[in-house]
């Protein structure tokens, strides 16, 4: 385990400040690798400016027997075009399929261009412009959390200093894989790399942003410029998750010692049912987490934590709850609007998020004080920036409906001081009674549906708004809980009905009941930690027969059904995968229970059967960055600026591939996540009714063998013919069900081991024909032997080879297998032509493939 | 991109040879005030239409209950992505669809996936008009108004 103090990293950060400054100076160009020389200015394009990354890369992470054997090249702060060679390769294989397109172009002055007639006038064609649409998407779902990484960071750089010494964690190093050293080579030592890192984030959001305005070119230039800003979103969200870890000590595994994690953290109440009555309530809402930083200070410091709740919603309730265990997380940023209306809050702190909504009004309909704090923009309300904290509280209590605050500190703490003296009703007292529900609910026209029309998630609410006519408000129970508050029930409503009202009432009548516990974000996994258990668990379950797969499980909420997320993770976790969330997705998952909440019955280790919470939105970056270490674990392959061969390298994928899977992908944000995972090359599921609104997915087709292939990374480059796998990069899916059944084919990968590929198929089927009560129609895809059909399937399922695809089976044995193509072939045959790469080091990319030693090197002499 | 009345939608769809239906979530959760469910309908119009059924969501096992045979579980965005590809592989049909027809989707994933097909027409039989649709019903401005557009086509189609 590696093991440093602080006092010691702070003399380790300076000194490799100083060796920086020297190189970078004296301009040197050689480096020492083992026994041979590297001149750094021939693996990148321009050394200049960036000698000190790529010296201090190669010195420390490159392995001089894969310098020797491959074209080992750097890309430090990588352009979208740097990662071309990979990003092309995934939007070949994957064709964009792009949905409800727009014809006409307004981009410009030189417009409106009818693209579906002919190319604009700056030449960019209809596709194209579809792609370019994408792009500006993922572009706006960076923003805000891009630009909240810049304000911790600020405020951090202010308090701590630019030189304050910052780390992943004690059981961390140089090697561990994360988004900033693979976007720009740096390994972040202090405050001041990661201003480094963070302005890199935004210069490239700027020039995306530009191009999806302003741009014209391909399809694959503009899906290009989307992967991209996928990394860029996880690069800023790897800053904030570095400066709020060193730096407010939010909750970090990497600190413990890793057989110490197992119920790391603490559990914290959840729900808006898990607030005692009485008490003031503090609510912080939106991507800051500071000023409630503040105000937990506040109270810890007064002793007045029993006194005072503090709660959230979004990822500034999971970021307080990683260092305030009192904290409760009330739900996610798509339900602020409805929570904010339930009237719980006596202030509400609030900042710019994922989610826009007409935030003061809702405050205000609960008497609510609200006090915003994004610098950006204002919300309707005064700037008390400058104002006294002693004369900001007295107003908020005498009455005034909020304030603009532009300083975390004095929102935490006028928060605090300023619910400790407001006087409202009990939070019922604003809701609708049952009479006046029910008088409200008899305006609904027996012959009309409007409401069902436009309803995002198809809710029956002119149904249960008749039937609460007559049974009362639990009568809207379905709706209310399937309900995110669009509002666009009420706006074709003919009879102006309050249906929002309603559904608040019908709320507050399950209040009480919605309660949940759930594990506080535990930040990343320590090297050690998933070092130990790949190989002491992890891979010896695949080989035992005991691991199918590992899943990343995010949601904003919006799902029709609530229960569904947590459905899924409990599937998949009693299948016997690792499953990890982080952000609004992993409430969600925590509100239900099978006698007890799942948190309570899964613990939080990364081994098979455990459920790992990360923490709030920006910790999404941990659970792709963990994903991404194996190939610098097991292959030596250097992170540094290096994405495309981190990514490209299919032996990682193979055992412990990872997919992720979106349930309930409303906010634009999670389309820049989701494109930073499909980057990755790791498939992911997106669902359901919000997921189909989304303009692009990138499909395979499993049916077209002949696109499905894998280079043998030491073989020369020959080319091997495989399963399909992934099978599709982005699918929206319907239900829950589908969810489960498509990921265990989904996770597979063209290079699975045997023993998971069983392991893998076995819960394909299992769910399949528990669900469809079928056999799935391509499950032979995946089978290059008996060995890979489940034992206790065995029978069947060779039978169907035999009767439905014309296999030659004599008893329990494969002798003859049918090609994709239509040719039997003996079996040895079928695995050399279709299936041969199994375990093998693989490849997409012509450029990683391993060179003749001898040739290689001289050739580049 | 037009409306037709049930009526002319069934005298087209019976003129059409290689007609897929797909069938989505809403089949199995919108039930009409008489106690029949969407499924009922979907299920009548493969039956009477004889046309594979891919069956999307979960209702596989509901239209296998109420005598659907030439039926498989499908996923949509596959079916609607395979329309891009020559020749055709899917199994459920044997050569390109000329017509999709989808019912059971909320009305912007019925649009939505509408909107992809190009080599192909679309019908979208859904409660909201779809406009990315080759032939769509007419907005229902209740649940028992589309039940009678859906009562009105199943006659319509014969037996």
């Amino acid at each position: 385990m590696v093991c440093f103090d602080r006092a010691w990293l702070s003399a380790r950060v300076a000194k490799s400040y100083a060796e920086r400054r020297d190189r970078t100076e004296k301009k040197e160009r050689a480096v020492k690798l083992g026994n041979s020389e590297v001149d750094i200015s021939t693996v990148v394009r321009d050394i200049r400016g960036v000698e000190d990354i790529v010296a201090e890369a190669i010195e420390t992470d490159w392995s001089e027997k894969r310098y020797l054997r491959f074209d080992q090249r750097m890309y430090p702060f990588a352009e979208a075009s740097d990662i071309a060679e990979w990003d092309s390769y995934l939007t070949s294989q994957y064709p964009p399929l792009y949905t409800a397109p727009e014809e006409i172009c307004h981009d410009c002055h030189m417009g409106p261009c009818n693209l579906k007639k002919a190319e604009g006038k700056c030449g960019l064609e209809f596709e194209a412009y579809q792609a370019k649409l994408n792009l500006r998407s993922a572009c706006r779902g960076c923003l805000s959390q891009v630009m909240d990484a810049r304000e911790v960071l600020n405020y951090a750089i202010k308090v701590f200093g630019k030189d304050k010494s910052i780390s992943w964690g004690m059981g961390q190093g140089r090697s561990d894989t994360c988004h900033i050293g693979l976007l720009t080579g740096l390994y972040p030592q202090s405050l001041a790399d990661l201003d480094r890192a963070q302005s890199y984030a935004e210069e490239q959001l700027n020039k995306l942003l530009v191009a999806s305005v302003q741009g014209t070119g391909s399809v694959a230039d503009f899906e290009e410029m989307a992967f991209h800003a996928g990394s860029v979103l996880l690069v800023a969200q790897d800053v904030a998750e570095l400066v709020k870890m060193n730096c407010f000590g939010l909750a970090n595994a990497a600190e413990q010692d890793w057989r110490e994690v197992t119920f790391f953290p603490w559990m914290v109440n959840g729900g808006l049912g898990s607030l005692e009555p009485g008490k003031p309530v503090v609510l912080f809402v939106g991507d800051n987490f500071l000023p409630g930083w503040v105000a937990a200070n506040y109270l810890n410091e007064k002793g007045l934590t029993e006194q005072i709740e503090i709660c959230g919603i979004g990822p500034a309730g999971d970021d307080i709850a990683r260092f305030y265990d009192r904290c409760r997380v009330i739900t996610g940023m798509v339900k602020a609007s409805k929570a904010i209306r339930s009237g719980i809050a006596d202030v509400i702190v609030a900042s710019s998020s994922c989610i826009s909504f007409d935030i003061l009004a809702d405050a205000q309909s609960v008497d609510s004080r609200l006090i915003w704090i994004s610098k950006e923009r204002n919300v309707g309300l005064p700037d008390r920036t400058d104002d006294p904290v002693d004369k900001i509280v007295e107003d908020l209590i005498a009455g005034a409906p909020g304030a603009w605050i532009r300083d975390c500190e004095k929102a935490g703490e006028v928060a605090v001081k300023a619910a400790q003296g407001i006087k409202r009703k009990p939070a019922s007292g604003y809701l609708l009674s049952e009479d006046e529900a029910k008088k409200e609910a008899k305006k609904c026209r027996e012959d009309c549906d409007l409401c069902f029309n436009v309803c995002p998630n198809s809710l029956m609410i002119g149904r249960g708004l008749r039937k609460v006519a007559q049974e009362g408000l639990g009568a809207l129970s379905k709706v209310e809980e399937g309900c995110y508050f669009c509002g666009k029930c009420e706006e074709v409503c003919p009879e102006n009905i309050r249906i929002l009202d309603l559904i608040i009432a019908a709320q507050g009548k399950r209040q009480a009941d919605d309660k949940f516990v759930m594990r506080a974000g535990r930040g990343p996994a320590s090297k050690d930690e998933i070092a130990n258990s790949q190989i002491s668990s992890a891979a010896t379950g695949q080989i035992v027969g005991g691991f199918p797969g590992v899943f990343h499980i995010l949601g904003c909420g919006d799902a029709k059904y609530q229960q569904d997320i947590s459905w899924i993770a409990f599937e998949m976790l009693m299948h016997g995968a690792i499953v990890f969330t982080a952000g609004c997705g992993a409430a969600e998952i925590a509100r239900f229970s099978w006698g007890k909440y799942i948190f309570e019955i899964f613990s939080s280790e990364y081994q098979p059967r455990c459920l790992i919470n990360q923490g709030g939105c920006s910790a999404c970056a941990h659970i792709l960055d963990q994903a991404l270490k194996r190939p610098r674990f097991k292959r030596d392959i250097s992170h540094y600026a290096n994405y495309a061969e981190i990514v490209a390298d299919d032996y990682h994928n193979g055992f412990l591939g990872p997919m992720l899977i979106v349930w309930g992908a409303l906010p634009e944000r999670m389309q820049a996540i989701v494109a930073a995972w499909a980057r990755a090359g790791m498939p992911v599921i997106i669902g359901p009714s919000s997921a189909f609104g989304w303009k692009r997915y990138l499909l395979g087709n499993k049916w077209e063998w002949e696109r499905w292939w894998v280079y043998d990374t030491f073989d020369g480059g020959k080319k091997y013919f495989t399963e399909p796998g992934p099978k599709h990069l982005i699918i929206p899916v319907e239900t829950k069900e589908e969810v489960v059944t498509a990921a265990y084919f989904l996770v597979r990968k063209a290079v699975e081991a045997r023993e998971s590929a069983q392991m893998g198929l076995d819960a394909y089927i299992d769910l399949y024909n528990r669900e469809f009560g079928e056999l799935p129609d391509d499950w032979q895809l995946v089978v290059r032997s008996e060995w890979e059909i489940p034992a206790t399937r065995k029978i069947a399922m060779l039978k169907v080879l035999r009767e439905k695809w014309g296999w030659d089976i004599e008893r329990t044995r494969i002798n003859k297998a049918r090609h994709p193509d239509g040719r039997m072939l003996l079996l040895t045959e079928y695995t050399k032509q279709y299936g041969g790469a199994i375990s093998a080091n693989v490849t997409r990319l012509p450029r990683l493939l391993a060179q003749d030693v001898k040739t290689f090197r001289k050739k580049e002499d | 991109m037009a409306v037709k009345e049930p009526k002319e939608l069934a005298t087209y769809l019976k003129g059409k040879k290689n007609v897929l239906l797909l069938t989505g979530s809403l089949c199995d959760e919108i039930d009409f005030d008489d106690g029949k469910m969407l499924l009922d309908y979907a299920a009548d119009i493969a039956k009477k239409l004889d046309v594979p059924v891919a069956a999307t969501a979960n209702t596989v096992k509901g239209l296998k209950a109420r005598g659907v045979t030439n039926t498989a579980k499908k996923l949509v965005a596959e079916m609607v992505d395979y329309m891009r590809w020559s020749p055709w592989r899917e199994p459920i049909i044997k050569e390109k669809p000329e017509v999709l027809v989808f019912i059971g989707y909320p009305p912007e994933v019925g649009n939505s996936l509408a909107s992809t097909v190009k080599d192909g027409e679309t019908v979208v039989l859904g409660h909201v008009y779809a406009d990315y649709a080759t032939y769509s019903l007419h907005d229902s401005p209740s649940l028992r108004h589309y039940q009678q557009r859906l009562e009105e086509l199943v006659q319509a189609l014969g037996s």
